[in-house]
C-alpha cells in the first residue's frame, strides 16, 4: 500500500472488516468498437480508464466518486468533448484488494486500450504503479498522497502531496499559537506514521506538539482524549479522522471545555462537516479548490456537472469530488496541449509536459509543472484553506494557496517514501 | 488529581464494556455456548432503532422499547433455537454457527443499508450535564452507567435468590435434575437467552447515539473489547464481569494519557481491551478453563477415495492448474493469489479440521510471514532461504499461542488466538519490523535466477504451483501419517491420548507451529505475487472468515483447501459487482451456519459422517468370543513400558477439588502379576484415586509409586510411557478413527512420546511393531471383526472392548480399568473377566479395577480395597470383604448402582 492515510481516514469506521475477500470487480463504459492499443478509437473517442476503491470497508468516502467522474465525462462529451475527441470511460473498482487491483489495471490497458489512468482512487496503486509505467500509460491524479505520486515518474498529480498537506496543517496550526495536539486514526498503521511526520515537520515550523493522540471510530466515548489535550494546553488540534469522526471528536471536546481549534486536512471536508453544529468554526487544508466554491468559471462547470450528471452525491460532496474533477481537467488540459490528432498514451504525457509551468486550470489545483525525464514525479506543495466561521464556509484566502518549502518537502520525501 | 478526570472517563467507557459483557456471560453461564455474535445482536437492534426513530419519525421511546423489547427478545429466541441445535456438538461446530451469525448480519447490514450514507442517531437522552471532578459527564453517560449497574446488581440478585435465577444457575450443572424437578431446561435457557438478547439490544440502542456513526462493524467491534471484561469476570461471575469492565475502560483512558502516537505503543490503549483479554487467558489459573467443552475433528471420517481416484484426481487438477497461464490472462495474478490461499487453508485445516482447534488470528500469522520475508529479502539472503526463514520467524509465535491450548480448553484458546490477532494488528503492523508506519507497506520480491525466468508471471505462477504441490504432499503426509493419527485423537479424546503415552502438549504445539510456519509462507507467496502489501490487507477479523470458510469446505486434505481457496479468491475474480463482498460474506455465514445446524451434512454431495454426530446406533456384537481360545502375548519388541515391575503403590494420598476433599489418605498397592479391587458406592472416590494415580489430577498430599520410582511429578503421558494404562468409566475413545486405528494408537501414542520429531518422523520398524501389536490386542478381546468400522459406530460394550485392547496393544505393566464391564451382559463380562485373568496370566501385568459388580470383583480379584465418602474403609481378600460388616453396611447393603464420573468430579 501507499500513504493512504486520506483513504483510509475516510473509511476507518469499518477497517476491520470481517471479509478479505473483496476483490469485486466493475466495469462500464460508453459504448464504442475497442480502439487499438492505447490510442483513441476508429470514432475518435478517448479511451480512459479511473480505478478505485468504491467498495468495501475502505470506501465510505470513496463510494460514489464513479458518478462524479461519469459526471466529468457526460459533461466534457457534452461540451464538445476534448479537442472534438469524445470521451469513453472505464470504471474498475478494486475493493481495495491488491490482487483485483492489478487485475482491474491489466483489463484497463490490455483489453480496454486506455490511454491514462485518471483520477486514481485505488487503495493498492503500489502494486500496479510499476505496471503502468512499463506499459507507459499515464497515471492522472487522484488521491496525490500515495507513494507512486512521489517515486513513480509516469504518476501525474493533480493536487497538494502528503508533505505539502502535513506542513499547511502545522502552518495553519502555528497561526493559533506555538502549541498544537494532534489526533490521528487508530485502526491503520498509517494514521500513526502520518501523526509522527506531523510532529517533525511541526518542529520545523517552531511548533510543539503537546499531545499525540490516537483514537478509534468505534469509540464510543473520547473524554479522555479530550482532557488530555486540555490539559497539555494545545492552542489548535489537528485531526486525520473520518469525517463522522471528527463530528463527533469536536462535539465531546466542545463538553469538556477544549478550547483548541479544529483543524482538518484534505478530504475529511464534506458537506456533513460543514453542517455540523459542533464544527461552526474550523479548518481545512485540501489539496484541491474548495468544493463549494463557484467563483471561477472552472469551479462553477464543476458545481453546475455535479448538479445535473450527480445530484445524489449527498454526504459524499466535499473534497474527494474536487479530487476528481481536477484530475479530468488536467487530463483535458493534457489533451488539448498536445495537439495531437491521434490520442495516445505518449501523446497525452507530451500534453501534460508541454503545459505552462504553475498552471492552475483556472483555480481547481495548486500550481502544477511536469518536468519530462525526471527521475520521479515533480511535487505539489501548495494548498488551499477553506473552513467554518461562524457556521458559514468561507475561503480565507479565496483560490490563492500558500505553499510549503521545496527543501522541507524534499526532505520529508525522502525520509518517508 | 491529573488522573482522576481519565478515570471518570473510563469509567464510563467501562460501563458499556461491562454491560456487553455482563449479557454475554449470562448466556454463556446458562447454555455453554459462548455468543460471538453478541455485537451483532446489538447492531441489529441499533439499525432497528435507527430505521424507525430517523428513517421513519418513530417517536424514540416507541422505537426503543421496540427494538430493545420486541427485537431483543425475538432474537433471543431465534438464538436459543440455535444454541439448542448447537449444544451436542462440538466447540468448533458451536464458534462455527456463532461466527456465521456475525457474518451473515454484518453482510445484511452493508447489504441493506450501503456505506454511501453515515448513519447518525441522534442522542435522544436529555442533552447537557454535570461537571465531576473537573470532568464534564453527560446525563446521556450518566444514565448508561446506571442503567448498566442496576442491571447487573438485579441480574446476580436475580440469579441468587429468584427461583427462576437459581434455576439458570443449575440448568448449567445438571439440567436432567432440573428437569426432574419438573423445570423444563429448554424453559429456562430460552430465558436466559432472551435476557441476553435484551440486553445485548439494550447495549445497541444506548450505545448507537454515543458513536460517530453506526454500521454493520463498530458495535461488533465494541463487544468484542467486552470478551476481555467477560474474562476477567472468569466467563461466569457477572458483578466481576462488570468490574473487569470498568477495569479496562479505566486502563484504556489512562494508557491514552501516556501512550500517544508519537511513541512505538501509540496503539496500546486502544488495545487495552485485547490485551486484557489476551493476557488473563494466558495467566489466569487452571481453574478459569470452566467447563470443558467437547471438541472434535472435522476432516472427513469416512475412508479416504481409492489412492489411484486420488491420484488420477490430483493429476488432473494439477494438469487443469498448469494450463492457467495459458488461459488466465489478466486473471494470472489471481490465480497466483489463490494458490498462496491454497497453502493458507490447509494450514488452518491442521488446526481446525485435524486437531479441532479454533484459531482466529490466520491471517495474523501471514501478516508477520510476509513482512519478515520483506525485511530479509532486504537483507540480500537468497530468496528460498528467507522463505524458509520467514516460516521459522512465526514458529515462536504459534508456540506461544499455544499455550491457552496447554493450559485452557478450546473457547479461550479461540479467545486467545481472536484477542492476539487484535493486538497485532494495533501495536505490531505499525512497527518498523513489520509493515512500518509510513507507508504501511512492503515491496515483496520474486526469485532472481540467471537461467530460469522467475520474474515474470508466467514463471512466479509455476514456481508457486510446484511450492503449493509440495505444500499439498507435505500436508497430506503429515495427516496421514502419525501426527494425523495423534491430532484425530487428540480432536476426539485428549485424554485417551495423553493417557496412551503422547506428550498432547507437545502435540497441540507441535501442531501450531507448523500450521503458522505454513500460513507465513503463505503470507511471503500471496504478497510476492502481488509485489506490494500493505497492512489494510491483514486486518485480523478476516481471520473469522478464514474460518467460517475452512469448516463449510467439504473434503480431505488437500481438497478442502483447494476447493476454500477456490470459493474465496477466484470467485470474486470473475463475479463482478459493488456487492460481491458482501454476498460472498453472507453466503459465508449462512453456510457456517447451516454447517452447524448439520443441514450440510445432509446435502447429496456430503458425506453422511462428515459432520461429527453426539452419538451413533450400537451395532451388534460381531467379535468373537473372548473366551475362546486367546493368542499368545503379543511381541513387546520395541514397546515403550520396562520389562517387568513391582506394580502401583499409591501412600495417603488425598485429592482436592476447592474446599472438597475428594479423597483423603487412600493407600493402595496394585502389584504386578495381581487383580485388585476397588470398590466402594458412588462419590466413594474411587475413579478420582485412579485418577490421581494415573496423572488426571493432582494430589494434595501423599505419594505414587511405580515399579521403583516415585511418580508424583509425571504428568500422564509420562506414567503411561513408564507402564501405566488406562481405561475410563466414560469411555474414551476417537470416534472419527476406526478401531484398529484407536487400537494403535496404545503403540504408537507411546511411541511419540514427548518428542517433536517422534510425532511427526516413524523410527524404522515402528509400523510393524505397532500393526502386531494391535492385530493382537484386537485378537485377544475379540474385536477384529469390527476393525475398520468407526468407533462412533460401536455399541457401548465394543467401545469398552475397544478401549481394553487399546490398554493391551501397550506394553502396560499396571492397567487400570475403570468399570470395564459397565454396558456388558452377563455373558460378555464373565468372558471378559476371563480375558483380565488370561492377560494377567500371561503378561504378568498388575490390574487396579473399578466395578461394581460384585460378582466379577469376587471371581477375578486377589486382594480388595474399599473406599466410602472418600476414605478406606476397609481392604482385603474378597471373601475377607464379603464378610466386613462395614462394607456390608458402607456398600454391599445398598442396592442399585449409579453412574460415577470418570473425570473431574469425585466418585
Amino acid at each position: 500500500m501507499t500513504r493512504r492515510l486520506s483513504t483510509v481516514i475516510a473509511g476507518v469506521a469499518a477497517a476491520l472488516t470481517l471479509a478479505g475477500c473483496g476483490a469485486s470487480t466493475s466495469s462500464s463504459a460508453a459504448g464504442g468498437a475497442a480502439p487499438a492499443s492505447g490510442t483513441a478509437d476508429s470514432s475518435g473517442a478517448i479511451s480512459i480508464g479511473m480505478i478505485g476503491t468504491f467498495s468495501g470497508p475502505l470506501a465510505s468516502g470513496t463510494l460514489k466518486m464513479p458518478e462524479v467522474m461519469q459526471a466529468w465525462a457526460s459533461w466534457t462529451n457534452a461540451h464538445g468533448g476534448i479537442a472534438g475527441h469524445q470521451v469513453k470511460l472505464y470504471i474498475e473498482d478494486d475493493g481495495g484488494n491488491a490482487t483485483a487491483a492489478i487485475t482491474d489495471v491489466r483489463g484497463l490497458i490490455q483489453s480496454d486500450h486506455v490511454v491514462a489512468l485518471v483520477a486514481n482512487l485505488s487503495y493498492a496503486d503500489s502494486s500496479w504503479a510499476a505496471y503502468a509505467e512499463q506499459q507507459g500509460v499515464p497515471v492522472i491524479g487522484g488521491q496525490s498522497e500515495d507513494a507512486p505520486f512521489v517515486t513513480n515518474p509516469d504518476f501525474f498529480s493533480s493536487s497538494t502531496g502528503a508533505a505539502g498537506e502535513s506542513y499547511g496543517l502545522m502552518a495553519i496550526a502555528k497561526t493559533y499559537g506555538s502549541k498544537v495536539a494532534t489526533v490521528y486514526c487508530a485502526e491503520a498503521p498509517v494514521c500513526k506514521g502520518a501523526a509522527a511526520a506531523d510532529a517533525e515537520l511541526a518542529t520545523g515550523l517552531g511548533v510543539h506538539v503537546a499531545y499525540a493522540g490516537i483514537i478509534a471510530a468505534s469509540a464510543p466515548d473520547y473524554t479522555a482524549t479530550c482532557q488530555a489535550i486540555k490539559d497539555s494546553g494545545a492552542q489548535s488540534v489537528v485531526m486525520g479522522l473520518a469525517s463522522a469522526t471528527v463530528v463527533k471528536f469536536v462535539q465531546d471536546c466542545l463538553e469538556q471545555g477544549v478550547k483548541a481549534e479544529p483543524i482538518i486536512g484534505g478530504i475529511t471536508g464534506t458537506s456533513t462537516t460543514l453542517a455540523s453544529p459542533a464544527m461552526k468554526n474550523f479548518l481545512d487544508v485540501d489539496d484541491v479548490f474548495p468544493y463549494f466554491d463557484s467563483s471561477t468559471s472552472a469551479t462553477r462547470a464543476f458545481q453546475s456537472a455535479v448538479k445535473q450528471y450527480a445530484p445524489g452525491l449527498g454526504s459524499q460532496m466535499g473534497s474527494f469530488a474536487a479530487h476528481v474533477w481536477a484530475a479530468g481537467e488536467l487530463f483535458a488540459a493534457a489533451v488539448q496541449q498536445s495537439g495531437a490528432s491521434q490520442v495516445t498514451a505518449e501523446s497525452v504525457k507530451a500534453g501534460l509536459y508541454a503545459l505552462p509551468k504553475g498552471t492552475t486550470l483556472g483555480g481547481l489545483t495548486p500550481p502544477l509543472s511536469f518536468t519530462k525525464s525526471a527521475a520521479t514525479p515533480d511535487q505539489v506543495n501548495c494548498y488551499f484553506v477553506w473552513g467554518n466561521k461562524d457556521g458559514k464556509a468561507y475561503e480565507p484566502q479565496g483560490l490563492k494557496t500558500s505553499c510549503a518549502p521545496a527543501s522541507v518537502v524534499a526532505e520529508y520525501n525522502a525520509k518517508n517514501y | 488529581m491529573d488522573f482522576l478526570p481519565f478515570v471518570i472517563a473510563g469509567l464510563v467507557t467501562g460501563a458499556i464494556y461491562g454491560l456487553s459483557g455482563v449479557g454475554l456471560v449470562l448466556t454463556y453461564k446458562t447454555s455453554g455456548i459462548f455468543n460471538f455474535a453478541q455485537g451483532s445482536l446489538a447492531t441489529i437492534s441499533a439499525f432497528a432503532f435507527y430505521t424507525m426513530s430517523v428513517q421513519h419519525s418513530v417517536p424514540w421511546p416507541v422505537a426503543g422499547v421496540i427494538a430493545v423489547f420486541v427485537v431483543g427478545p425475538l432474537l433471543g429466541l431465534v438464538m436459543e433455537r440455535l444454541a439448542r441445535v448447537l449444544a451436542g456438538s462440538s466447540f468448533t461446530i458451536q464458534v462455527a454457527g456463532m461466527v456465521g451469525i456475525l457474518l451473515m448480519v454484518e453482510a445484511a447490514v452493508q447489504l441493506i443499508y450501503g456505506t454511501s450514507t453515515t448513519r447518525v442517531v441522534p442522542q435522544y437522552l436529555p442533552a447537557g450535564g454535570v461537571r465531576i471532578g473537573g470532568t464534564f459527564v453527560s446525563y446521556a453517560d450518566i444514565v448508561i452507567f446506571g442503567v448498566a449497574v442496576l442491571l447487573t446488581a438485579g441480574l446476580h440478585v436475580y440469579l441468587k435468590r429468584a427461583r427462576a435465577g437459581l434455576a439458570m444457575r443449575a440448568v448449567v450443572d445438571d439440567p436432567a435434575l432440573l428437569g426432574l424437578a419438573a423445570t423444563s431446561p429448554v424453559r429456562i435457557r430460552r430465558r436466559a437467552w432472551i435476557i441476553g438478547s435484551t440486553l445485548a439490544a439494550l447495549s445497541g440502542v444506548l450505545l448507537a447515539p454515543l458513536l460517530p456513526q453506526i454500521d454493520a462493524t463498530t458495535l461488533t467491534l465494541l463487544i468484542i473489547s467486552a470478551f476481555g471484561a467477560a474474562a476477567i469476570g472468569g466467563f461466569t461471575a457477572l458483578p466481576g464481569t462488570f468490574a473487569g469492565g470498568l477495569v479496562i475502560g479505566v486502563a484504556e483512558a489512562v494508557a491514552g494519557k501516556y501512550f500517544t502516537s508519537n511513541g512505538s505503543w501509540a496503539g496500546f490503549a486502544n488495545a487495552v481491551p485485547f490485551i486484557a483479554l489476551f493476557v488473563v487467558l494466558l495467566v489466569s489459573p487452571r481453574r478459569r478453563g470452566g467447563r470443558q467443552v467437547k471438541v472434535s475433528s472435522h476432516r472427513s471420517s469416512s475412508p479416504p477415495a481409492p489412492l489411484l481416484a486420488q491420484l488420477a484426481g490430483g493429476l488432473l487438477v494439477l494438469a487443469f492448474l498448469a494450463a492457467v497461464p495459458l488461459f488466465a490472462g489478466i486473471y494470472l495474478i489471481g490465480w497466483m493469489t489463490f494458490l498462496a490461499n491454497v497453502i493458507l487453508f490447509l494450514s488452518l485445516g491442521l488446526l481446525v479440521r485435524s486437531s479441532g482447534q479454533v484459531s482466529l488470528c490466520q491471517v495474523g500469522f501471514a501478516a508477520i510471514g510476509v513482512t519478515a520475508f520483506s525485511h530479509l529479502t532486504a537483507l540480500h539472503i537468497p530468496w528460498l532461504a528467507a522463505l524458509a526463514l520467514c516460516g521459522l520467524v512465526v514458529v515462536p509465535v504459534g508456540a506461544l499461542l499455544a499455550i491457552p491450548a496447554i493450559r485452557l480448553n478450546g473457547l479461550y484458546l479461540a479467545l486467545a488466538t481472536l484477542g492476539f490477532g487484535l493486538v497485532l494488528n494495533d501495536l505490531f503492523y505499525g512497527q518498523s519490523y513489520m509493515f512500518g508506519d509510513v507507508t504501511a507497506s512492503v515491496t515483496v520480491p520474486r526469485p532472481s535466477l540467471g537461467w530460469l525466468d522467475l520474474q515474470s508471471d508466467s514463471g512466479f505462477y509455476y514456481l508457486m504451483l510446484v511450492l503449493t504441490v509440495l505444500t499439498c504432499l507435505l500436508v497430506l503426509g503429515l495427516s496421514r501419517g502419525r501426527l494425523g493419527r495423534l491430532l484425530g485423537g487428540l480432536a476426539s479424546s485428549p485424554v485417551g491420548l495423553s493417557s496412551s503415552g503422547a506428550s498432547i502438549n507437545v502435540t497441540r504445539v507441535l501442531v501450531f507451529c507448523i500450521a503458522a510456519f505454513l500460513a507465513a509462507i503463505a503470507g511471503a507467496l500471496g504478497g510476492a505475487a502481488v509485489g506490494v502489501v500493505s497492512a489494510g490487507s491483514y486486518t485480523p477479523l478476516i481471520s473469522v472468515t478464514y474460518f467460517a470458510v475452512v469448516i463449510i469446505t467439504v473434503g480431505r486434505e488437500p481438497w478442502y483447501a483447494v476447493l476454500a481457496a477456490a470459493g474465496y479468491t477466484l470467485l470474486p475474480l470473475k463475479w463482478t459487482g459493488e456487492a460481491v463482498t458482501d454476498w460472498l460474506t453472507f453466503a459465508f455465514g449462512a453456510f457456517a451456519v447451516l454447517y452447524a445446524l448439520g443441514a450440510l451434512a445432509r446435502l447429496p454431495w456430503r458425506r453422511p459422517n462428515e459432520r461429527p454426530t453426539a452419538g451413533a446406533p450400537s451395532a451388534p456384537v460381531t467379535g468373537a468370543d473372548a473366551a475362546e481360545p486367546l493368542g499368545a502375548v503379543p511381541d513387546q519388541e520395541g514397546s515403550f513400558g520396562p520389562e517387568a515391575g513391582q506394580g502401583l503403590r499409591a501412600e495417603n494420598i488425598v485429592v482436592r477439588f476447592g474446599g472438597l476433599v475428594a479423597v483423603r489418605d487412600v493407600s493402595l498397592e496394585a502389584p504386578a502379576g495381581a487383580i485388585t479391587g476397588l470398590i466402594g458406592p458412588n462419590g466413594a472416590g474411587k475413579s478420582t484415586t485412579l485418577n490421581a494415580c494415573s496423572g488426571l489430577v493432582g494430589s494434595a498430599g501423599g505419594r505414587v509409586h511405580f515399579d521403583t520410582r516415585t511418580i508424583d511429578r509425571l504428568g500422564p503421558a509420562a506414567r503411561a510411557r513408564l507402564g501405566i494404562g488406562r481405561t475410563f468409566q466414560q469411555i474414551q475413545l476417537c470416534d472419527e478413527l476406526s478401531v484398529r486405528a484407536n487400537v494403535a494408537l496404545g503403540v504408537e501414542a507411546g511411541f511419540a512420546g514427548v518428542n517433536p520429531l517422534s510425532h511427526m518422523l516413524p523410527s524404522r520398524g515402528d509400523r510393524h511393531r505397532i500393526d502386531g501389536a494391535a492385530a493382537e490386542a484386537m485378537r485377544l478381546c475379540g474385536i477384529e471383526d469390527i476393525a475398520d468400522q468407526t468407533a462412533k459406530a460401536l455399541s457401548t460394550g465394543q467401545r469398552r472392548l475397544v478401549e481394553l485392547a487399546r490398554c493391551l496393544a501397550g506394553s502396560y505393566q499396571v492397567l487400570l480399568l475403570d468399570e470395564p464391564s459397565s454396558g456388558l451382559d452377563r455373558a460378555e463380562t464373565e468372558r471378559f473377566g476371563q480375558l483380565l485373568q488370561h492377560v494377567v496370566g500371561t503378561r504378568g501385568v498388575g490390574i487396579l479395577l473399578i466395578e461394581h459388580d460384585m460378582s466379577l470383583v469376587t471371581s477375578i480379584c486377589d486382594y480388595v480395597y474399599v473406599l466410602d465418602f472418600g476414605e478406606p474403609i476397609f481392604a482385603g481378600t474378597p471373601s475377607q470383604v464379603l464378610a466386613s460388616p462395614v462394607v456390608q453396611q458402607a456398600y454391599l447393603g445398598i442396592a442399585g448402582d449409579s453412574q460415577d464420573p470418570a473425570l473431574g468430579r469425585a466418585g
